[in-house]
């Protein structure tokens, strides 16, 4: 039952937020209930999935899994926050250019975990990218088009840097 | 200029972008001012009688707005065939399994829902179940459905020629049984509804589906409203794999919640619900049996197929006789017989899925044409060049084959994997590891007679800045159907994709559509949007005509222009003839419509096992070559290399059949090794991914290769067919002939665990397993 409301501040994509959450809430329902925020997606009932994976503190975590409470103080980013100034993030423009969406509901999480990954290993190999996203399930694509994805989001990336 | 403009180019779909950015919107995305959370009470039982409801505590619980049960519906049975429809949207007087839909709420919130199931109550008289449908057709058994006494929801005998005396002249004759287990779409958005009923009368729903028009027709019946008052709108779509092409329970409780409560409602099923009480693949047990003369040429056939079909219909007839029918459209044999069983059992309800019984049927017919291979020492690639159909061949039901590369994809397929590097040391990797190689092929419709649902229509409206917005009744659960049908436009108009805004699949929008679970998209939908756009291209011409002082014979269109052949310094663009037709009182509106001819339908009704004439209009065709390591110590099968070559007419979009080809061929490594769903006493044990096995990154064969072959049919628009369910179906036996070729023994269950393989050779396994 929700019972009594205690107050959070956090930051979801760079933006300050103070809400009125049930302790028992997940950050996913707040996510998407309080703050509308429907990208990160509710695939299955026991964090087998990774749609719902978003980023706090920088590391990738399974926001069905994750106490809103555990977020006080902390920074949240989910796939609304990549894109800058209507620009897509590299991954978000890699996957579309080569054809890593099918149903897209996978999409969201998968490219928050493929940041995660490039931030840790900015030229991962192949067997890596399978590592690092293994904890996410695409049901439509078999992955190799992702794969492909990550791999050229990678390169452009380190051409962006060294810019 | 090149042959094709648009078509056969890597074309970017920008719907991806929504996708990518979160912003696209999936049914649970929606949120509307007052929406309410809905939730379905399920039986907890497999089997039983309802003998009274009492909703009065759950009424009074604060925060409950409404509580339905089988009183505030039509009571009205639903099902895609008239003669087999038998399910309740909510119970009236009995419960068939665990999961079946007995009452729903609509709260505050899904705290106050779920609250309020647990203070519904109900009294069951519990009644003996069945749940395995070779006991469930014993005398005596359990009866599911008093107007099915035997529990056979579809009981077919299909005869072409005489099969006895066909095994009496064949040199040879084997008879094996093939076993597969039930699986799950397991696609990964969670069915969810919302339904907004509005005090006007209208009804406006979103969910995920495959066909809007066949939900709303449905609904109609369900619910009583009329059907220009059932909305059934667009939504992005996570998934369907077939296993959203019927109404299910939450479209009606969802409509009759908002209706009561004069609020929207939302109803998300879990994944458990998702899982067992929406749809599941029929599982087979099947019993071929083949005479062939020695070299290799198919002179009979017989299937007898047993299929767990649940506790209600649904799609059986087509799970049962579609089957035979695409083996007749993928070989050529004189004598074939046909038995096909479907069986209730207390069990979540089978539906369509990938293949929709032919997945099944090619697995066992296409592992027992290796052994055959072998047993005469044949070549498995030989034997089924020898036996599969051509372009312009007549199957034995009276199928015509318009167009097949079955041999071309399976020539390239084999080719691809080096077929014919299958020498003993190539095999022998160390003593542990042996590698094989197998193929497998296969047919798959490209729709079929639907009543008036078997033709699409589609309409064009353009703008006085010559773009244009193109209406199609086509969904796309993730395909590309939507990309395609634009770049079918844009071909035709020879404009670009940014001159181009889809509206799809909304009933009050679009014209209809057959759905996408029918194969149908390339083939029929396509077809409507081509000539819809050749008829703005004609009402282009007419103005263009008059203003370049050109006969409408002379004009062509180009780059966004329309040109007098041979003249091109004598042009206009296209927005300038939109323009010009608004000044003149004419708006470009263009219509098309678009249905095979499949002549006489009256002896085709897959209800009834018949199956003679033409059942389909066009064919794709597929064939997979797989190589396998097998560790035979611990009986563990990696797929080292999978290529699939697609016959798919003509690709319209080879970036999106590519992702159509991989995706099919890793639910291909899901199908034979990881997934099964696991039963106890009529529950599904393993309702999660968690527990299911569904593929993940590590787990699909690392390498693939996609190979697109075009055999150009006459009537699919450019040459167009379905792609790549066909290799979707044939790598399931390719990866089997793999395992067998690499260990020489045939594993006839699927899925194929490490214990099976074990045994299969012949040793000792760890401990028992539990089915």
């Amino acid at each position: 039952m929700t019972g009594e409301k205690e107050i959070i501040c956090f930051k979801v994509n760079g933006e300050a937020c103070k809400l009125d959450v049930s302790p028992n809430q997940t950050l996913l329902e707040v996510l998407r209930e309080q703050l509308y925020l429907t990208g990160s997606k509710e695939g299955c009932d026991d964090g087998s999935c990774g749609s719902c994976t978003v980023l706090l503190n920088g590391k990738p975590v399974l926001a069905c899994s994750t106490l809103v409470m555990d977020v006080q103080d902390k920074e949240v980013l989910t796939i609304e926050g990549l894109a800058k100034g209507g620009k897509l993030h590299p991954l978000q423009q890699s996957f579309v250019e080569q054809g890593a969406i099918q149903c897209g509901f996978c999409t969201p999480g998968l490219i928050m975990s493929a940041k995660a990954l490039l931030e840790e290993n900015h030229n991962p190999s192949e067997e890596e990218i399978r590592q690092g996203i293994a904890g996410n399930i695409c049901r439509c694509t078999g992955y190799q088009k992702i794969i492909t994805a990550i791999s050229f989001a990678a390169g452009n990336i380190i051409t962006e840097e060294v810019k | 200029m090149a042959e094709f403009s648009m078509l056969g180019t890597r074309a970017v779909n920008v719907e991806d972008i929504s996708k990518a950015t979160g912003s696209a919107q999936f049914t649970s995305d929606l949120f509307l001012p007052g929406i309410l959370t809905g939730k379905i009470l399920r039986s907890p039982l497999p089997h039983a009688r309802i003998k009274y409801i009492d909703t009065a505590r759950a009424m009074g619980l604060p925060g409950v707005k409404a509580v339905i049960t089988a009183e505030d519906t039509q009571k009205s049975k639903y099902g895609v065939f008239p003669s087999t429809r038998d399910q309740y949207s909510l119970a009236v007087d009995k419960v068939r399994y665990v999961g079946d839909e007995v009452a729903a709420v609509a709260a505050v919130d899904e705290a106050t829902a779920l609250e309020a199931l647990k203070l519904i109550e109900v009294e069951y008289e519990e009644l003996p179940a069945v749940f395995d449908p070779l006991e469930a057709m014993q005398e005596g058994a359990p009866v599911i459905h008093d107007q099915w006494p035997n529990n056979l929801s579809i009981d077919v005998e299909i005869v072409y020629g005489d099969v006895e005396q066909g095994f009496k002249e064949a040199d040879y004759v084997r008879e094996d049984r093939f076993v597969l287990d039930p699986i799950a779409h397991a696609m990964l958005e969670p069915y969810a509804v919302v339904a907004k009923y509005d005090p006007s009368g209208v009804l406006d729903i979103w969910m995920p589906n495959q066909s809007p028009f066949t939900k709303r027709r449905a609904l109609m019946r369900a619910i009583g409203l009329p059907m220009e008052k059932i909305r059934v709108r667009k939504s992005f779509i996570g998934g369907a794999f077939g296993g959203r092409s019927e109404m299910f329970s939450a479209d009606v409780c969802a409509a009759l919640l908002s209706r009561k409560t004069g609020k929207p409602v939302k109803i998300t099923y879990t994944r458990e619900e998702t899982m067992a009480c929406t749809r599941q693949k029929h599982p087979f047990i099947i019993d071929v049996k083949t005479g062939v003369k020695k070299d290799g040429t198919l002179v009979a056939k017989e299937f007898k197929v047993i299929a767990d079909g649940g506790a209600y219909h649904s799609t059986g007839g087509i799970a049962i006789s579609n089957p035979p029918s695409q083996y007749l459209a993928l070989m050529h044999v004189p004598n074939f017989h046909y038995l096909g069983k479907r069986v209730f059992t207390n069990k979540s309800v089978r539906g369509a899925m990938k293949g929709h019984g032919n997945q099944q049927l090619r697995f066992a017919d296409g592992v027992q044409l290796d052994i055959i291979a072998r047993e005469l020492g044949l070549d498995p690639v030989e034997i089924r060049l020898k036996n599969a159909v051509k372009t312009g061949d007549m199957a034995l039901n009276g199928n015509s084959i318009s167009s097949c590369a079955v041999q071309e994809c399976l020539e390239k397929a084999a080719y691809a994997i080096g077929w014919e590097d299958r020498t003993t040391a190539a095999k022998q990797k160390n003593e542990h590891l042996k590698r094989g190689k197998g193929v497998g092929i296969a047919s798959m419709y490209c729709g079929f007679s639907m009543g008036i649902r078997s033709g699409s229509g589609a309409m064009i409206k353009m703008n006085e800045d010559g773009q244009i917005t193109l209406f199609t009744g086509v969904p796309d659960n993730g395909q590309g159907n939507h990309l395609m049908m634009a770049m079918v436009a844009a071909e035709v108009l020879k404009i670009s994709l940014e001159d181009i805004n889809v509206v799809a699949a909304d009933t009050e929008l679009t014209p209809q559509d057959p759905g996408s679970y029918s194969m149908s998209a390339a083939y029929v939908s396509a077809n409507a949007v081509k000539r819809a756009a050749e008829d703005t291209r004609r009402q282009l011409f007419a103005v263009a005509g008059e203003l370049l002082e050109a006969s409408i014979d002379d004009l062509e269109l180009n780059e966004r222009k329309i040109c007098v052949k041979g003249s091109p310094e004598k042009h206009i663009s296209i927005a300038q003839a939109s323009w010009a037709a608004l000044d003149r009182g004419k708006h470009i509106l263009g219509t098309g419509s678009w249905r095979k001819d499949l002549g006489d339908q009256s002896k085709v009704d897959f209800v009834q096992g018949k199956i003679d004439g033409e059942v389909t209009g066009a064919l794709g065709y597929g064939a997979a070559a797989v190589e396998v390591e097998v560790d035979v110590t611990t009986g563990k099968v990696k797929v080292l290399k999978a290529v699939g070559a697609q016959d798919c007419g003509k690709a319209i979009n080879p970036r999106a059949i590519e992702g159509q080809i991989e995706g099919c061929m890793s639910f291909g490594v899901g199908q034979v090794f990881n997934e099964q769903l696991i039963w106890s006493k009529g529950s599904l044990l393993n309702h999660g991914f968690i527990n299911y096995g569904i593929p993940t990154s590590l787990d699909v064969c690392q390498q693939v290769e996609s190979i697109i072959v075009e055999s150009v049919d006459p009537d699919g628009p450019f040459g167009a067919k379905e792609a790549a369910e066909a290799v979707g179906v044939a790598i399931i036996p390719a990866i089997v002939n793999a395992i067998y070729d690499a260990i020489g023994v045939v594993i006839k269950e699927l899925p194929i665990t490490p214990e099976k393989v074990l045994r299969a050779m012949g040793k000792e396994t760890g401990g028992g397993e539990t089915k």
